[in-house]
Parts: C-alpha cells; sequence; structure tokens
C-alpha cells in the first residue's frame, strides 16, 4: 500500500513539474509577446503582488498594411513577392516566414482593391497552411468565403484577420509558438520591405519615412518575441541580423512633447496629446533600408 | 495489471486539466471577448492568460499617430470587476477605468506614435477565501480601417 501511494505521489510530482513548465512555456514563450523590460522604467512590482507580464506582439500585417495606404502611397505591384513562388518553400521555416510574407502582401493588395491578386496571395497562404498542418477548419473555408466576397472589402478585411488570428492561435494552442513567431517575422519585414521600397521612389515622402522610422519600436516587440524561442535554429539565424537592424534603429531620436489627455465623454473618446519630433541623418535611413532589403531577400530565397 | 494502470490514469486526469486551461482561455476569447471589439479591427494575435485573484498583469503595446484605437480587457466572471490602467513609458497615468467608466474598453486616439503600457488588477474577494479563484483575462486591441 505504502509503494502504491508513493507511485501515486510520485506521479502527480511529476505531471505537475511538468505542467508547470507547459504554463511558464505559455506565459514566457508562446503566450503572447514582448516583456516589459526594466529599462522602461517600470519595477515589477507595482503593489504586493508581483506583476505577471504578458508578453506582447508585433502588429499584424493587416495593420502594417492599413498605415501604409493612410501614407497615401500609390499601389505598385513590383513590390510584391511572387505568389507563384509558393511551390519553393519546403522547410518549416521557410514555410512560415514566407507564409507571414504573403500575409503582408494579401493585406496590400486588399487596401488597394485588387481583388484577383488578392485571390492569388490568399490561395498561396493556404498552401503555406496546409503544408505546415494548420487544419482546414481554422480558416473556416476561408478560400470560398474569400472568393464569394471579392468585390466587398471590408469582408475581405474579416476573413484575412480571422484566418490570421486562427493560425495565429490554433499555433500557440498547440505548442508551436516559434511557427507562429516566424510568420509574425516574415509579415514585419515584408511590410518594412515595401514602406523602404516606397519610400525610395517617392518625392515627399516625409510621413512615409517617419513612419518607418516609429517601427523601432515594434522592432522592439518583435526581438521580444523571438528571444523567448532560444532553441529554434531558424529563429537563431535571424536573430543576429535583426539585432544589427536595431543598431541601425537605436540611431533614430524620437522626441516627445508634454502630453495632455482630453476626455470627450459625450463620444467616449480620449485624445492624448503631444508630439513627436523624430530625428535621424540620411545615411542611418539607407543603413535601416539595406538591412531589410538583405532580410527579406533571405526570406524570400 | 489494474493497481498499475490507476496511478497513470490519475496522473493523466491531473495532467490533462492543467493543459486544457490555456486552450480553454483563448476559446473564451474568440467567442466571449472578440465580439464586443467591432466596430474596430482585432490586429490578430491573442493576449491572454490564466490570472489568479490579487493578480497584476502588464502589456506593452504600440500605437500610431492619429489612429483610433480601442482597448477591450475581458475576463471571465468568476475574477470579478478586472480594473485596467493605462501609463506611458513614464510611469504618467493616462487613464483609470475604475474613474472614468464602467465599461470594459477605452477607445482613444493618439497624437504620437508610442508606446503604452496596459496594467490589469485582478480584485480579491472579501472575505478573503481560502481557495483562490483563477480565471481567463484578455486584453484586445483594435484599430478602425477608415
Amino acid at each position: 500500500m505504502f509503494n502504491y501511494m508513493k507511485k501515486i505521489i510520485y506521479l502527480i510530482i511529476l505531471s505537475t513539474v511538468f505542467s508547470a513548465c507547459q504554463n511558464t512555456n505559455k506565459q514566457e514563450t508562446a503566450s503572447d509577446n514582448i516583456s516589459l523590460d526594466d529599462t522602461l522604467g517600470f519595477t515589477n512590482k507595482t503593489s504586493d503582488n508581483a506583476v505577471k507580464k504578458i508578453f506582447y506582439n508585433v502588429p499584424s500585417p493587416t495593420e502594417m498594411s492599413s498605415l501604409l495606404k493612410k501614407a497615401g502611397l500609390a499601389y505598385n505591384p513590383e513590390f510584391l513577392h511572387s505568389y507563384k513562388k509558393v511551390d519553393e518553400y519546403t522547410t518549416v521555416a521557410q514555410t512560415s516566414l514566407n507564409l507571414g510574407v504573403y500575409g503582408a502582401d494579401l493585406s496590400y493588395n486588399r487596401l488597394y482593391n485588387q481583388t484577383q491578386q488578392a485571390v492569388n496571395y490568399f490561395s498561396a497562404i493556404k498552401r503555406l497552411s496546409d503544408a505546415l498542418g494548420i487544419p482546414q477548419e481554422q480558416s473556416g473555408n476561408a478560400v470560398e468565403r474569400l472568393e464569394s466576397n471579392i468585390e466587398n472589402k471590408d469582408s475581405l478585411l474579416v476573413i484575412i484577420t480571422e484566418v490570421y488570428s486562427n493560425a495565429d492561435r490554433y499555433l500557440k494552442e498547440n505548442n508551436r509558438g516559434s511557427t507562429a513567431a516566424l510568420i509574425v517575422t516574415g509579415g514585419w519585414v515584408e511590410a518594412m520591405y515595401l514602406a523602404v521600397q516606397v519610400a525610395s521612389q517617392t518625392e515627399n515622402n516625409k510621413d512615409l519615412i517617419d513612419l518607418i522610422a516609429e517601427q523601432k519600436f515594434s522592432l522592439d516587440n518583435l526581438l521580444g518575441l523571438l528571444k523567448d524561442y532560444p532553441k529554434d535554429k531558424a529563429i537563431n539565424t535571424y536573430l543576429p541580423k535583426l539585432e544589427n537592424l536595431k543598431k541601425a534603429f537605436e540611431k533614430v531620436n524620437i522626441i516627445y512633447s508634454d502630453r495632455d489627455v482630453t476626455i470627450d465623454d459625450e463620444n467616449s473618446l480620449t485624445t492624448i496629446g503631444g508630439e513627436s519630433k523624430i530625428e535621424f541623418k540620411d545615411e542611418d535611413f539607407v543603413e535601416i533600408t539595406n538591412l531589410i532589403n538583405e532580410l527579406r531577400t533571405e526570406i524570400i530565397h | 495489471m489494474r493497481k498499475f494502470l490507476i496511478p497513470f490514469i490519475f496522473a493523466g486526469l491531473f495532467l490533462g486539466a492543467s493543459l486544457t486551461s490555456n486552450a480553454q482561455c483563448k476559446r473564451f476569447t474568440k467567442t466571449q471577448c472578440l465580439p464586443h471589439l467591432k466596430p474596430y479591427i482585432y490586429n490578430g494575435q491573442l493576449n491572454s492568460a490564466v490570472l489568479t485573484e490579487g493578480d497584476v498583469a502588464e502589456l506593452l503595446l504600440t500605437f500610431h499617430k492619429g489612429e483610433k484605437y480601442r482597448i477591450y480587457v475581458c475576463n471571465q466572471k468568476q475574477l470579478g470587476d478586472v480594473q485596467f490602467k493605462v501609463f506611458d513609458t513614464h510611469k504618467n497615468l493616462l487613464f483609470d477605468k475604475s474613474k472614468h467608466s464602467k465599461q470594459a474598453y477605452w477607445d482613444f486616439i493618439s497624437n504620437a506614435t508610442q508606446q503604452l503600457i496596459i496594467q490589469i488588477t485582478v480584485p480579491e474577494s472579501i472575505p478573503r477565501h481560502d481557495v483562490l479563484n483563477s480565471g481567463c483575462v484578455t486584453i484586445l486591441m483594435g484599430f478602425l480601417d477608415d
């Protein structure tokens, strides 16, 4: 009887330890984003309880493309990665990264009402999702829904966002957070690539260049996300390159004036006032552009 | 044989219950939280965790100049009225849910691109129980696609 109880206690301890590891993994890796770091001036204690760190993510391709459109940029299909190359990606890392790339390109096409192109890119995404083993039900027959809503820009956005978030959720639920992180990386790099390409070929582009410079924040978030997967080979390949990019972005100086907060109770809308001034040299921007171009070339080849 | 199997079944059930809680949290987010974000567009990635009474959690988000955003904090009922505050990175308080409204979301526009910290506090039950309640808390961020 004693031995029997000992076995039970041993197994409970074993499963508790395993479970704790899983939970730690969820909180510190897949759980969802980048940790606050002490450089923000926040201590780990704000009350009697330790602050739990919920990790943050990076802007999705949908959000990034929306920012590009709002910067008033014209559509240029030459900047996009060809959807015809979809079958060239065979490893999990290549497939994940390029799923992110095509996600950014799809969002870009949608914003500019390029519906046929959107379908082409969506089909490429579907193939890469299948290759990663993301179940069909996670995308909810999205290709059929996309085709039947082809003229409805708002519906397309909903479908694209659903597919992206469902894939993210599925991968995190199945302890494949590193794959989700690579998809995010591909999407971020492609959105940045589109932005720097347009910026380098457009005059009077200060708003766009400022937008690119402000992505120093999202690069920090991306690095925080990737550092949660120190054992992933592909992530370790890209981390040093992204760290180099971070060094280039550190030359960008963003100065804030005092913030004031105005609350419009009638419309339930708060305005956070104050402005930012962005300072950097032309050569710094060239360096950022070159590093992004190199990263993107490596991902799609 | 039966004696041999029982401890494994027991341990398996224990392990299974703990592993499913995070998955259930994400399902809770999809069914109970995401619909409340409309008409704002969900940014596509989950920020959810299982928290316990008295826990304080933080999240760092980047917001872009001139964009309209909604932050929506959603939690399972057993955690009570979960509070949230928004700070800038210099610890200046910008918003406190308890002082401004009873709604679980906050709509705002930022005049400059900046990072903000969302701090969540799960209230402690009074009187305090021996066994603390735990449940899913989700922070969603949406933007308007004008």
